[in-house]
C-alpha cells in the first residue's frame, strides 16, 4: 500500500498493484502444477478452438436433406433429418459457450452489484438482499429456469438470462464476504473518515480488491453453466429446434438410441468433456488461489 | 511401574513445501536428555523452541510430513525402533501425554465418561462395558469430578473439570511416565494452581516420571526436580530447578527469568528477551 | 440453530407467494392463446367469448388474480389443457412415483458415499482413493440426462439386464433399479468428497492425536474419532444434496419415462400446457423449501454442541 500526497491536504490511498500481482503469477504457478487442471484447460481450449473456427470447415448444421437421414455421411453421419451431425455439434458447442459465457458475465454483474451493496452498507439493505440470496439459493437451478423461461419465452438470451440470475446469489455472497473483509482494512477505514462519498469508495477501493477471486470461482463454473443451458434445452425450455444445442440434439436424438446411438453419444460426450474439464480447472484454480467457497 | 526415559541426539525437521520448492525446516536439533524413574523435567521455552515436537517423537507421534533420527528408550522398551502396532500398546500403558487443550483434545461428539471407559476397554479387553464405567467413575472421582459428570460431553464442562476428565483418560491405562505438553496454558490462574497441585499429588502417590513443558516459569517451578531451557531446536541450559532459576547462566535464560519477574533494566524499561546471540 | 429454523420458516411463504405472482404474471403475459389452444383454430367470435367467460378472462386482472390465489389456498391449482383433468389430481397421481424414486436414489447415494469416503479417507492416496475423486469428478459434473442415457444404452440395450422405461406394470423393482442407480451415483459425489475431506481433517485433529497418544486403535480412531466427527459436514452436505435433487430427479424422470412429477413437468413444458406446468413448479417449489427447512432441523440434531 503506498501513500501519496503530502499529509496535510489528507491522505491519498492507492490499492497496491504489486499486491495483484503477486497473487496472480502465484496462483498460475500452483496452477500450472495440477495436471487434472492443465488437461482440462487444455480441453476447454480445443473445444473452443473448434468452436470458434469450425463453421468454417464444417457443412450447413441446419440444412436437411430427407435423402441421407441417419446415414454415415459425413465425420458424424447425420440425423433423422439428414442434418450433418458434427456441424451440428459445432454449432452446439458454440451455443454452449455462448451461453456460459453470457450467462455469467451477467450473473457476475449482478453479483457484484448486490453483493458489494450489501457488504458495504450492512444493516437493513444487508439483510434484504441476504434474504434475496438465499430465496433464489432455494430453488433448484432447473426449475428457476424453466420458471422464467416460460414467462419470457425460450430463446437462447432468456436462457443466459434465466441461469444468470440462478447463479447469481452463490457469487454475490462473495462479494459480500470480501467486502466485508475489505472495509475492516485499515486503508478504508481512512478513506472513509476523509469524507469520500460512498460511491467512490466502493468503485476506487472496494471493487478492485474484491473482484478477482470471485471471477476466478465464477471460471471454473462455467462448466455447470453450460450443463443447466443442455438440460434446459433437453427439457424443452431452452433452445429450440430448428437450432442445435447438445442439449435438444440429445432430446431428439433418445429415440434413435438404439439404432443410433451416435446421435446421443457425440453432443453428449463433448458436453460431457467440457464438463469434467471444467471441473477439473475449477477445482484447480481454488486450490491454486486458495480460495473456498 | 516407573521407567528411566533416555533422549540421544534427537533430530526433528519438518517437510515444508512453499513456491513449488520443497525444504526441511528444522525443528529439534540434536536434543539428548535423561529422567530418572519417579522424577520430573520441566521443559522451558518459547514458541517454536521444538518443545512439542519433542514430545510428539518421544511418543512416536510425528507427523506423515516428518523426518527424525536418533534414540529414544523407556527402560528396557528401544522406542525410537519399535513398529507402530508395538508403540500402540506402549502408549497409554507405559506412557501417557497429556495435551494443552482439553476442550480440543477430548472428543466432542462422545461423553466424557465413555471416552475413559473406552481406554479402560482398549487396555484391558477382558473388561465388560459395566465394569469398565465404575472404572472411569472412580477415576474420576478421585481426581475431584463428581461421579455425575461421566455422562456429560466435553463441552458442558468447565476448563478445570475438562482437564481432569483428560487427565483420567491418560491415567486409565496406569502409565509410569507422563508428559505434560503445556498442561495448564488454556486455563485460569485459579484452575491452574488446582491442576498443577494434582499433578504433584499424582506424581507422589503414584511414583511417576514426569516431563512438563510449560512457557510459565512458575508452573515448571512447582512441579520440576529439574529444569532445561530450550531455544532454536537446541538445549540451551539444564540443571536443577533452583539453581537455573535463580543463577542463570545462558543470556537467553537470563532474560527468560528476568522477565518473568518482571524486571526492569537501567533505564526503566522492562526487561524482555531478546536473540541476539548466536546460538 | 432455531434462528436458523425462524429464518427458513418466514422465507417459505414469501417465496410461495412471490412465485405464485410469477406465475400469474407470466400467464398473462404468455403469448399462448389459451383459447386456441382449446378450440383450435378456426374458432368464433362467439366461442371465443363463451370459453373466456367459462375461464373467467374476461374479468379484470384484479380480480383474476384474487380468484387465482384463492384457488390456490384452496388447493386447486388449475386445469391441465392436454388432460382436461384437475392439476392437484395429476399431481396427487404422480407423486408416489417420484417419492419412491427419490427415496430409492437417497438410499443408493448413503450406500455409495458412505462406504466410499470412509475407505477413501482411510486408504489416503491409493489407487481406491485416486479412482473414487476421479468418479466423484465425473459424477458431479455430467449432465445427469446423458449419465442416465448411458445407462440404459450399457446396461439396459446392450447388456438387457434391466428395462429401459417406465415404472412396469404394475410398478415393479426392476423398472427402480436403473433410475435410482444413475440419480445415486449422481447425487453420492459430492457428500462422499466432503466426507472424505472431513474425515481426514478430524483424523489430524488435537482429539484424534489425544486418543492415539492413549493408545487407542488405529480403528478406533477411524471410526469414533474421525468418522463420527466427519459426519457432521458430511450430513449437513447431504442435507443440500437432496434439496438440489429435484433438478436433477425431473431430468432422470424425463430420460426413462418415469411417470413422477418431473415428467408431467416435461409433458406441460412440451404441450404448452401452462396450467400443468405452473401448477407442478408451484408444487416443487414447495417441496424445495420444506426440503431445506428439514435440512435446518437435521443439523441440529446431529451436532451435540448445537443442542446447547
Amino acid at each position: 500500500m503506498t501513500i501519496e500526497g503530502p499529509v496535510t491536504s489528507g491522505i491519498r490511498v492507492k490499492t497496491d498493484p504489486a499486491a495483484t500481482k503477486k497473487f496472480l503469477s502465484g496462483g498460475r504457478r500452483r496452477f500450472a502444477q495440477n495436471l487434472p487442471g492443465v488437461v482440462g484447460l487444455a480441453v476447454i481450449v480445443v473445444i473452443l478452438i473448434v468452436a470458434i473456427f469450425g463453421p468454417l470447415f464444417t457443412l450447413d448444421p441446419n440444412r436437411v436433406d430427407m435423402t441421407h437421414t441417419l446415414s454415415s455421411d459425413g465425420i458424424a453421419g447425420t440425423d433423422a433429418l439428414g442434418r450433418d451431425l458434427f456441424a451440428r455439434v459445432v454449432e452446439g458447442a458454440r451455443v454452449a459457450l455462448f451461453v456460459s459465457v453470457l450467462a455469467t458475465v451477467l450473473g457476475l454483474l449482478m453479483a457484484m452489484v448486490l453483493g458489494v451493496a450489501a457488504g458495504y452498507f450492512g444493516g437493513i439493505v444487508d439483510e434484504i438482499l441476504s434474504r434475496v440470496f438465499d430465496v433464489i439459493l432455494t430453488f433448484p437451478m432447473i426449475l428457476l429456469g424453466v420458471l422464467i423461461v416460460i414467462s419470457i419465452g425460450p430463446s437462447l438470451t432468456t436462457v443466459a438470462i434465466a441461469i444468470s440470475i440462478a447463479i447469481m446469489p452463490r457469487y454475490g455472497r462473495q462479494f459480500r464476504a470480501q467486502t466485508l473483509s475489505c472495509i475492516q482494512r485499515e486503508y478504508v477505514q481512512a478513506v472513509r473518515a476523509q469524507g469520500y462519498s460512498s460511491l467512490r469508495i466502493i468503485l476506487r477501493h472496494v471493487l478492485p480488491n474484491v473482484w478477482l477471486p470471485v471471477v476466478v470461482l465464477a471460471a471454473g463454473n462455467m462448466g455447470k453453466v453450460a450443463v443447466s443451458e443442455a438440460s434446459l434445452s433437453y427439457l424443452g425450455a431452452g433452445v429450440q429446434a430448428p437450432n442445435a444445442s447438445w442439449g435438444n440434439m440429445i432430446s431428439e436424438g433418445q429415440a434413435y438410441l438404439q439404432t443410433n446411438p451416435g446421435l446421443v453419444l457425440w453432443p453428449g460426450l463433448v458436453l460431457l468433456a467440457l464438463a469434467v474439464s471444467f471441473s477439473f480447472v475449477g477445482d484447480a484454480l481454488r486450490d491454486a488461489f486458495d480460495l473456498t467457497e | 511401574m516407573t521407567q528411566h526415559l533416555s533422549v540421544q541426539d534427537l533430530k526433528v525437521d519438518y517437510r515444508v513445501e512453499a513456491n513449488g520448492t520443497v525444504q526441511y525446516v528444522p525443528a529439534v536439533r540434536g536434543v539428548s536428555l535423561e529422567v530418572e524413574a519417579g522424577t520430573s523435567l520441566g521443559i522451558l521455552g518459547e514458541t517454536g523452541s521444538g518443545k512439542s515436537t519433542l514430545i510428539a517423537a518421544i511418543m512416536r507421534l510425528l507427523p506423515r510430513t516428518a523426518r527424525w533420527e536418533g534414540r529414544i528408550r523407556l527402560g528396557d522398551l528401544e522406542l525410537s525402533a519399535m513398529r507402530e502396532r508395538d508403540l500402540q500398546k506402549v502408549r497409554g500403558t507405559i506412557i501417557g501425554q497429556i495435551f494443552q487443550d482439553p476442550a480440543a483434545a477430548l472428543n466432542p461428539v462422545i461423553k466424557v465418561g465413555t471416552q475413559i471407559a473406552d481406554t479402560a476397554r482398549t487396555h484391558d479387553r477382558t473388561l465388560s462395558r459395566r465394569a469398565a464405567r465404575e472404572v472411569a467413575a472412580q477415576l474420576l472421582e478421585s481426581l475431584g469430578v463428581p461421579r455425575e459428570k461421566l455422562d456429560s460431553y466435553p463441552h458442558q464442562l468447565s476448563g478445570g473439570l475438562q482437564q481432569r476428565a483428560l487427565i483420567a483418560t491418560v491415567l486409565v491405562g496406569n502409565p509410569g511416565f507422563l508428559l505434560a505438553d503445556e498442561p495448564t496454558a488454556a486455563l485460569d490462574k485459579v484452575t491452574e494452581a488446582q491442576i498443577v497441585r494434582l499433578l504433584r499429588r499424582l506424581q507422589e502417590e503414584r511414583g511417576l516420571g514426569l516431563v512438563v513443558i510449560s512457557h510459565d516459569i512458575g508452573v515448571v517451578e512447582s512441579l520440576c526436580d529439574r529444569l532445561i531451557v530450550m531455544y532454536h531446536g537446541r538445549i540451551v541450559e539444564a540443571g536443577k530447578t533452583a539453581d537455573v532459576l535463580e543463577d542463570p547462566q545462558h543470556p537467553y535464560t537470563i532474560g527468560l527469568v528476568r522477565a518473568s519477574r518482571r524486571d526492569r533494566d537501567a533505564s526503566g524499561r522492562l526487561v524482555t528477551v531478546s536473540p541476539t546471540w548466536e546460538v | 440453530m432455531f434462528r436458523q429454523v425462524l429464518r427458513r420458516l418466514s422465507t417459505l411463504p414469501i417465496v410461495l407467494v412471490g412465485v405464485a405472482i410469477a406465475l400469474f404474471v407470466s400467464s398473462q403475459v404468455l403469448p399462448t392463446d389459451v383459447v386456441r389452444l382449446i378450440a383450435g383454430d378456426s374458432v368464433t367470435p362467439e366461442l371465443r367469448a363463451a370459453i373466456e367467460a367459462r375461464l373467467g378472462l374476461d374479468q379484470p386482472i384484479w380480480v383474476q388474480f384474487w380468484n387465482y390465489m384463492g384457488r390456490l389456498l384452496r388447493g386447486d391449482l388449475g386445469t391441465s389443457i392436454r388432460f382436461q383433468l384437475p392439476v392437484s389430481q395429476l399431481v396427487a397421481d404422480a407423486l408416489p412415483a417420484s417419492l419412491t424414486l427419490f427415496g430409492a436414489a437417497a438410499v443408493v447415494a448413503v450406500l455409495i458415499a458412505f462406504p466410499v469416503g470412509v475407505l477413501a479417507a482411510r486408504f489416503r492416496g491409493s489407487w481406491f482413493d485416486v479412482l473414487s475423486r476421479g468418479l466423484v469428478v465425473v459424477g458431479i459434473s455430467s449432465p445427469p440426462f446423458f449419465l442416465g442415457l448411458l445407462a440404459i444404452l450399457w446396461f439396459g440395450l446392450y447388456l438387457g439386464w434391466f428395462p429401459v422405461s417406465g415404472r412396469g406394470d404394475p410398478p415393479d423393482l426392476y423398472h427402480l433399479v436403473l433410475p435410482a442407480l444413475v440419480l445415486g451415483f449422481r447425487e453420492a459425489g459430492s457428500t462422499t468428497r466432503v466426507l472424505r475431506a472431513s474425515i481426514l481433517d478430524e483424523l489430524s485433529s488435537e482429539q484424534a492425536r489425544a486418543a492415539r497418544a492413549r493408545g487407542m486403535t488405529r480403528r478406533y480412531v477411524l471410526m469414533k474419532n474421525g468418522v463420527r466427527n466427519g459426519l457432521i459436514p458430511a450430513v449437513t452436505d447431504f442435507g443440500t444434496t437432496m434439496t438440489e435433487l429435484a433438478g436433477a430427479l425431473i431430468l432422470i424422470e424425463i430420460v426413462f419415462g418415469w411417470p413422477g412429477i418431473g415428467n408431467l413437468l416435461y409433458i406441460g413444458v412440451r404441450w404448452n400446457d401452462f396450467p400443468l406446468v405452473s401448477g407442478t413448479v408451484l408444487f416443487l417449489v414447495l417441496y424445495a423449501v420444506a426440503a431445506n427447512l428439514i435440512v435446518d432441523l437435521l443439523y441440529g440434531v446431529i451436532d451435540p454442541r448445537l443442542r446447547g
